[in-house]
This record gives C-alpha cells, structure tokens and sequence, in this order.
C-alpha cells in the first residue's frame, strides 16, 4: 500500500548518514523508514484516530471548517483532526511533494483537477463504503459520475458548481440594455449585448471581458457548434473551429466591445480584486458560478449569473459539476472514519448550517432545501442558476484533455498573442492545432 | 574647488532624499493603504488617506480562529534566530578553512559548494522532503532549522572575500605568539570580519524570514505557522481576500527586520581599524 | 604546526559543512540528475527514458526558446543597473555626512519586503498604464506604455523591481568599503593625492574582493530569479511568455504540468550554463582581483 520509490530508498540512506552523526536530536528518527499503514489497516477499530485534513480556501471557509470540525470531534470523541490549511498558494506544490514522499494529509479537498491524481493512484477508492458510510442518495448522477473512474468513486462533492457568465446587472441598467434571457441567448445576442454596453457607457467600459482565453468558454463554444475539444484520445475539433473562435473575438476587439488585451492583462478577471465587472467598467466575464460570492462581496453593483450563449448545436453546457470533492489518499491507516467524516460533511444538517455554501452550492438535494430557508439573495442567484445550469445542458459531460492544464496555457498563450497582434488568427491557429497534436501524441504513447 | 562645504552637502543631502523618495514610494503606499477603509484602498490614490481606520490592524491580529497573528511572529522571530546563530557560526568556519588553511581538496570543495547553489532549489525540494520525512522531522521546525547550521555556500563566499581582504602578516604575528588555529579563528579573524558577520546576520534573518516555500512545504500546523504563511490566510484566489489585513501584517512584519537592520548597521559605520593590531 | 595537523584543522572547521553536504545536499543534487533521465510525474514512481528530456529541450519546445531569450535578457540588463546603482548608493552613503543610518535605512527598506505578497499590488500601482511612474513621465510630456502588461515591455517592469531591491548588493559594498583601512586614505592625502586618484588607486582595488562575490552571486541569483517573476506575472509569465524567466517555467514545467523529469533536465542544463559562466569568472579573476592576503 504503502508507495516505496526507488529514489526513497536512495534518499533514506543520507538520512540515516545524518542521524548517525548525531544531529537527529529526537528518539523517533529510527521509525521513520518502517512501514506505518500495513500494520494498522489491519486492526479493528482504533480507539484514538488521528486525522488529517488539507483544504484551500478563504478566512471564511477555514472558520466554519473548523467549526465543523469540532462539531464532528464532538459526536465521534474517538477522532481527532488536524486542519492542515492555507490560502491556494502552493497548495498543490505542497500535496505533490506530500503524495511524492507518502505522506499525504488522510483527508484532501480536490478540483477539478480530480482525475490526474486518480490516474495516478494516489487517492483512496471509496466504493467500497458507498451506501453505508458514505450516503449518496440525494445527489445528482451527474456529480458521482465526475468523482468516477473504472466503476469506482473517489471523492465526494463538496459543493455544486457550474461555468457561468457572471454580469454586473446594474451596468445592463445603465446602458439601457435589456438583461438577455440566459435559457435561449445565443452568441448573436451576446454580441449585441457587448456593443451596446460599450458604445452607449462610452470609453473605459466594455460590455465584455476577452473570453477567448477562456477554457471553459471555448469548450462550451466547441459543444454548441456540435463540436467537442476531446474524447476517447481523439481531439473532436478541427482548425476551422479555432479560426471562428478568435474571429468572433477579434471582431467584438475591433469594435471596441471587449477588453483591450494589456488592460485585461493588468486586471485579470480571475482575480476578484483586479477585476474590472466589480469596478463596474466590464459588463461580462467568465468565472464559475459560485464564485459569486466573492465578487458580490466587493462591488455594490448587482451581479448576476447566465449561461453560455448557444449555438446551431444547442447550448453546450455541460450537467453541474463539482466545485470541489472532499477525497482520501490511498495511504491512508483509517479509511473508515475518512469514510464517516465524508459523509458529516455532506449529510449532517447541522454541519451543513455551519457551512453554509462556503464551497458552492450542498451537493446534497435535501440539504439543499433545508437550507433553502436561510438563504441570501447571492444564495438564491446561485441556487437558481444551478437549477436553469441542469435544465438547460445538452452537453454530454466534459471529458478532461489528458493534458489539461497544459491546454489551458496553451489557449491563453494563442489568444494573448492574437489579441497583443504579435500572430495572425490564422498563424495562431495553426500553432495552436500543431501543440495540441502534440500533448495528444504524447498522451497516446 | 571653490563650491563651499556646507552648499556641497546640502546638494548630496538633496540628492539622497530625492532619490530616497523614489525609492519609498511604494512602501509609503503601502502603509498609507493599511490605515485606508477596504473600499477605499484600490480606488483612493492619494497617499495621504482622507480617512483613517485602524480595522485592518485588528482583524489581522486577531481575526483568524483560535489563533492570533502574534504566534506567526514569535514562530518567525524564533526560526530567524537560530538561523542567523547556525548560519553565522558554521559559515565562517567553513569560510575561514577555505581562507586561510592549506588542505588537500580544498578547491574541489570549494568548487562543489559554489555547485550547490547552482542548482535551482525547486527540483531538489522533493528528494529533500523526503529525506526530512524519514527522519520524521515533517511538521517540526527542524527541517528549517538544523541545515542552517552546516554552512550555507553564499555566506561561506562572502566570508571568504572578507577574510581574504585581511593582511596574511596578521595571522603570522599571531601564530609567532603561540596562537593556534582556533584562537586565531576566534580572536583575529572573527573581530576583523565583523562586517562581514553582520552582513551575514542581516541577510540571513531575512531570507529565512522570507522564505514562504520552504516554510509552506514543511510547516502545516496552524500554530507553526509563520508570518509568510500567516499573510497567505488572508489571500483566497477564488475571492474574499482580505487585502486591507494583508497590507497591514506586511506593515507589522518589516518592523523585526527593520530593528534588526538599525541595531547591525553601526557595524558598517565604524571603519575597522586594522593598524592596532598590527602594532 | 606539523603539516597534518594543518590538515586537520581545515577539515575541522569544513566539518559543518561536509556534513551537510553529504547528508542533506548530495542526495537530492545526485537524485534530481537521476531524474532528469526519467519520466516523473511527482505521483507515480519515475521511469527510465534515457536521455529523451534533453533531446526535446533541444529540438521540441516552443516555449523555452522564449523563455531563455527572456532570461538572457534579464541577466544581462539587470546585473550591470543592479551592480552599477549599489555601488554608487554605497559610495554615496560612504561619505561622512550626518543622518546617515537614516539613509541607509531608507534604501534597504524596499529589500525588506522581499518577496512579499504585497509587491505584486505594489507594482501594480506604480507600474500601471495609469501608475505612478507614468504619472511621472506625463509630466515632462511623455505617454508611458503599460509596463506589466504590455509584451513588450513587460520585462523592464521585472527588471526594475530587482534593480528596486538593490538593498543587499549595496549593504555588501558598504561593508567592503568599510573594511579598507582608513589610514590608506590619510597617508594618500598627505601625499597629495585627490579623489578620483584616491579611488581608482585605493577604493577599486581593495574592493574588488567584494565587486568579485557581488558580481559572482548575482549573476548566480538572477539566472536563478523566480519569486520576482511569479508575483509579477501571476505565476503565469505572461502576458506572451514575456516574463517567462527559466526558473519559473522549470517551475510550471515541474509542479503545473507535473513533469519533473523534464524540469530536473532543464535544471541541469542550467546548472551547466551558469557553471561556465562562473568558471570563466573565476579564471578572469586572477586579473583583476587584488587580495590583501596576497593569494590569487
């Protein structure tokens, strides 16, 4: 169980070279290199559990996990958790280095990252505890099926999410446009909405941020045009569909409707701070949907949620995904009660008051309508969103490019260099096709 | 010739300050930001803030759970002192073998120590996590505290630079006085390298206190926390960052540095005085 | 003293550091080049694959041509300003005048912060298309561009941060000036010699040991920078690759993409080229390096 690498055993011999000369100044440096996991799997029910948890997230989520925390260590005094947290920075280099020397955190929140690490058997398979410890019976398919590989369930949503288009409702109002109906906009109406915004606020305002950088935006582009960006180790696009994609943007660039590129550059719409929706200069950005929170919480404007525009193939959108999964790692000495802690978070009604949707949206259909009660207008943006997201999806589910954030730089790279005019469309496009081949025949080899 | 003293220096002073000031704007920026409300810090851009808050310095003392911002400090201040005590110490030894004492395979050491910091850090770091885990010293100090005293390669360099600038005859007077190697280590050359020792002090209290990776791989209980990491809590890239309490701890956590700085630089000030020895 | 008792004494006081050395810094150095022949995705356990990440590095990658021209770029232009500009702080800060360790302090003060997550707000403000520093130029009539995120301009902002933090080369040079003996500079006065031949016959020389360790690790440093760059850039070394120093994109190579075989290749094709640069240093510094202990 345990993941011994060569490199281990090269590396536990320096040091062992420095315990003997007399440094290691502590009693237990000897036990280091035994085997901890095989010995205790074993036995039955410990008395006293030791957990670790890692989670990223704002002060807010660290407050009410904690609290959580101690609920749970209140109703099972036989588990104690060590909450092992941080902002995002460096929070993967960490879990890697972890993973890599085995000795990965019992309990760790995921993205949508997911799927490298269980292609990489680092994460526990939970099957097993499916339909006794871990109660899945209010949650959509949909989001089980993302936490799938091979027939078996490796994490569990922690909140539902959605890509979105987040708009600032109160620039519409300005410019005295009609804010669209997200169930049948198209990219036509997108782009009128954007030209009218810009030309009616005048110069500094945009009706949209440049989402040809946009991953998301461009995979749900590809699936409204009948298109996919990649199934079954076969990329389901073709260059034509790269040169629409960044001629639609160039044209609104052109017209002055979009974010001029060394602006967006310098105010990224990733960063809620530096984003410009929340000055409310841009009326429209890409994000996922319960990130909402946090831009609403620093503008006074309204902000919204709307779908990706569709196309001749429908909208594109794929079902709710996970925001993010709560998963164990594959070395863990105690996945019964990573099994129980799992299901305290989705399940529990008290704990679920205390988390509130700090991250997005309870995957949990029943949680979710207990909650419903206390919810705030944000709350009820989101809620409905997810609910319009479910209706509204034709997509059949987003399969991850085997080299997906290789593909996400990649995009980003193609379309600064359209958009700062260093590459034609077409010179980029081709680039882009070639780099793309590229990851696919290194993931087929 | 003929500019009086007294207007020269008033133009360097003019010059200094000028410069000084180009220099400071951002760091007054920043200050002036961490007693602005949130809303008004990235709109506001006068330096001057036209109204005072002192929110940010409370909710980022104590506005984390279960922990104040104080403990990041003492966590902090505790690892930069022993670094600065391991670093100073082994350094200059190191240093002053590869200055002073003649031994077979000296420039392959030499040359394989300048080696080491040749290398970027980042693809080291695994190997070394996990030399670290199997000597289960994870989540302690240790990791970032015991390597500091096995002589790291930029000190011993710039010791050895300092070392070498010292007249040879002094070590000779001293060897004819009966003096061995380590009296000479200890009563010659550690005094008359004193700038160079602070030098070291001073960098190696910031680096450590600096050093967010290193402190993020190893450190993961909250109350091990350090300043670096204790500023993170604050960020979140997917909102809610409290950038008001992050501007306000960065504030707070230069002071230490700061203090350090003041208390080392009369070192520099006073020129050392080589000829009293001599004599 | 008998000559083994010399020898003795040196490996003495080496002892720290060959302990280190052989516990803590050789293991990782010998498995990061065992790794660079590997495929490692940091999860799964490497695998052997000869000498196939140098071979990409050479014919396939698009992206580390930019980022190797980016970082040439940035070794050549700062090291000179950053060297340049400490020592005439350092100089200026050497004359006797009075509120001198307020001086001092307040050109250090920027390299206090460091790599503090602060900066990359900070820069913003002053760098922007409508910071500080544009403000500046409008004012004597000149339209600045966008410094952070233009492509091309991009890399003077990241220039301009290391030559802002040029604190500690400058500290370095103090502490050399401090250590020439002053009675140098009385008997030259005396013989009538004016500043400029105090300096070029006095100054210089002595502190080349310093100029020498300053040049030296900087130039070590800055081929090696990446907290600058990935504060700046938002860990992203855009916009274009334009920030795209190497160190930080071993890094993405590495943690991002998860290939650490290829990013241990990248190191050590790095360590190589800074070895030689070093060498050759040290090789010139027989020329111009003056020690008082007479050596070379």
């Amino acid at each position: 169980m345990l993941r011994k690498k060569p490199l281990f055993a090269a590396l536990a011999t320096c040091a062992l070279l420095l315990s003997a000369c007399g440094n290691a100044n502590d009693s237990k440096s000897g036990s280091g290199a035994a085997s901890p996991s095989a010995s205790a799997k074993a036995s039955e029910k410990p008395s006293n559990v030791e957990l670790r948890m890692a989670w990223w997230g704002s002060q807010e989520r660290h407050d009410k996990t904690l609290a959580a925390i101690e609920l749970f260590e209140k109703q099972n005094p036989n588990i104690k958790i060590t909450a092992e947290y941080s902002g995002m920075d460096g929070y993967f280099d960490k879990l890697n280095t972890q993973i890599a020397a085995g000795n990965a955190p019992d309990l760790i929140q995921m993205g949508g990252n997911i799927m490298e690490y269980v292609g990489r058997n680092a994460l526990l398979d939970l099957q097993p505890y499916v339909g006794n410890a871990i109660r899945l019976e209010d949650f959509d398919q949909s989001l089980i099926n993302e936490a799938t590989a091979d027939g078996k369930l490796y994490g569990v949503t922690l909140g539902v999410s959605q890509t979105a288009l987040l708009f600032n409702a109160t620039m519409f109002n300005k410019a005295g446009v009609p804010v669209p109906n997200g169930e049948s906009w198209t990219f036509d109406d997108f782009k009128n909405s954007a030209l009218q915004i810009s030309e009616k606020l005048g110069k500094g305002f945009y009706g949209s941020y440049d989402l040809s950088s946009d991953n998301a935006s461009f995979t749900t582009y590809l699936a409204a045009h009948g298109k996919e960006l990649y199934r079954s180790g076969e990329l389901k696009f073709d260059k034509q569909d790269v040169v629409n994609w960044f001629s639609m943007w160039d044209e609104l660039r052109q017209a002055g409707a979009i974010v001029p590129a060394e602006v967006q550059v310098a105010n990224p719409p990733d960063a809620v701070d530096k984003s410009l929706i929340v000055k409310g200069q841009v009326a429209i950005q890409g994000a996922s949907a319960s990130q909402i929170f946090g831009y609403q919480a620093l503008t006074e404007d309204q902000l919204g949620l709307l779908p990706n525009p569709a196309g001749p193939a429908g909208n594109g959108m794929s079902p709710p995904v996970s925001g993010q999964f709560i998963t164990s790692y594959e070395g863990t000495k105690y996945p019964e009660e990573v099994a129980k802690f799992m299901d305290f978070m989705v399940n529990d009604p008290e704990a679920a008051v205390i988390l509130g949707s700090t991250r997005g949206v309870p995957p949990s259909a029943k949680i979710r309508d207990a909650l419903s009660a206390e919810s705030t207008p944000v709350d009820k943006i989101l809620y409905d969103y997810i609910s319009l997201a479910t209706k509204i999806s034709t997509g059949n589910g987003y399969e991850h490019f085997p080299y997906d954030n290789e593909f996400i730089k990649l995009l980003k790279l193609t379309s600064e260099k359209i958009a700062f005019g260093a590459a034609s469309i077409d010179s980029a496009s081709e680039e882009f096709m070639t780099e793309m081949q590229k990851m696919l025949a290194r993931a087929n080899q | 010739m003929t500019i009086p003293k007294n207007v020269k220096n008033g133009l360097l002073h003019l010059l200094i300050l000028a410069l000084g000031a180009l220099m400071l704007y951002p760091v007054l920026w920043l200050i002036s930001s961490s007693f602005k409300p949130t809303t008004m810090i990235f709109t506001d851009k006068n330096l001057w803030p036209s109204s005072f808050t002192l929110e940010h310095y409370k909710s980022g003392w104590s506005g984390l759970r279960n922990i104040q911002f104080g403990n990041f400090f003492v966590n902090s201040i505790m690892l930069c002192v022993i670094a600065v005590f391991g670093v100073v110490l082994s350094s200059s030894m190191a240093a002053f073998a590869f200055a002073r004492i003649d031994f077979p395979l000296k420039k392959l050491w030499f040359a394989l120590m300048l080696g080491t910091i040749m290398l970027p850090g980042h693809v080291t770091l695994i190997p070394q996590y996990i030399i670290f885990h199997e000597l289960d010293w994870v989540d302690t100090f240790l990791p970032l505290t015991v390597p500091k005293f096995f002589a790291e390669a930029f000190y011993v360099f710039l010791i050895v630079q300092f070392i070498r600038g010292i007249p040879k005859e002094l070590d000779e007077s001293a060897k004819i006085d009966g003096a061995g190697w380590f009296m000479l280590f200890f009563r010659i050359i550690l005094p008359l390298c004193t700038p160079a020792l602070v030098t070291a002090a001073i960098f190696t209290f910031l680096g450590t206190w600096d050093d967010f990776f290193g402190q993020l791989i190893y450190l993961s209980d909250i109350k091990k926390f350090t300043v670096p990491l204790g500023l993170r809590l604050f960020l979140d890239s997917s909102g809610n960052s409290n950038w008001g309490a992050v501007f306000a701890m960065s504030v707070l956590s230069i002071v230490p540095s700061l203090l350090i700085f003041f208390a080392g630089q009369r070192y520099f000030t006073q020129g050392i005085a080589t000829s009293g020895l001599k004599g | 003293m008998g000559k083994y008792k010399t020898y003795l004494a040196g490996y003495a006081f080496l002892l720290p550091w060959l302990i280190g050395f052989f516990a803590l810094t050789l293991g990782p150095i010998i498995a990061s080049l065992y790794l660079s022949f590997t495929k490692y995705d940091l999860l799964t356990s490497p695998e052997w694959i000869g000498t196939k990440n140098y071979v990409s590095m050479f014919t396939d990658d698009y992206r580390l041509k930019d980022s190797i021209w980016v970082t040439m770029k940035y070794v050549f232009l700062s090291v000179p300003v950053r060297l340049s500009f400490a020592l005439a702080i350092a100089m200026l800060l050497n004359q006797g005048l009075r509120l001198l360790n307020l001086y001092r302090t307040i050109y250090y003060i920027p390299s206090l912060l460091g790599g503090s997550v602060a900066i990359s707000v900070l820069w913003k403000q002053v760098f922007d298309k409508e910071g500080v520093f544009n403000q500046g130029l409008a004012m004597v009539g000149i339209e600045g561009p966008a410094w952070i995120s233009s492509p091309s301009y991009a890399i003077y902002s990241l220039i301009g941060l290391s030559v802002w933090q040029f604190g500690s080369v400058m500290i370095i040079f103090l502490a050399g000036l401090k250590q020439i003996p002053t009675e140098l500079y009385e008997a030259a006065t005396v013989d009538g010699a004016g500043k400029v031949r105090q300096f070029a016959k006095i100054t210089m020389p002595l502190l080349t040991p310093v100029l020498f360790f300053n040049l030296t690790i900087t130039l070590i440093q800055s081929f090696q920078t990446f907290t600058k760059a990935f504060i700046i850039s938002g860990g992203s070394g855009g916009p274009i690759n334009s920030t795209l120093l190497y160190s930080l994109y071993l890094y993405i190579k590495g943690f991002t993409f998860l290939d650490m075989g290829y990013a241990s290749a990248m190191a050590w094709v790095l360590l190589f080229i800074i070895a030689i640069i070093t060498g050759l240093l040290f090789l010139s510094s027989r020329y111009w390096v003056f020690y008082s202990d007479g050596g070379k």
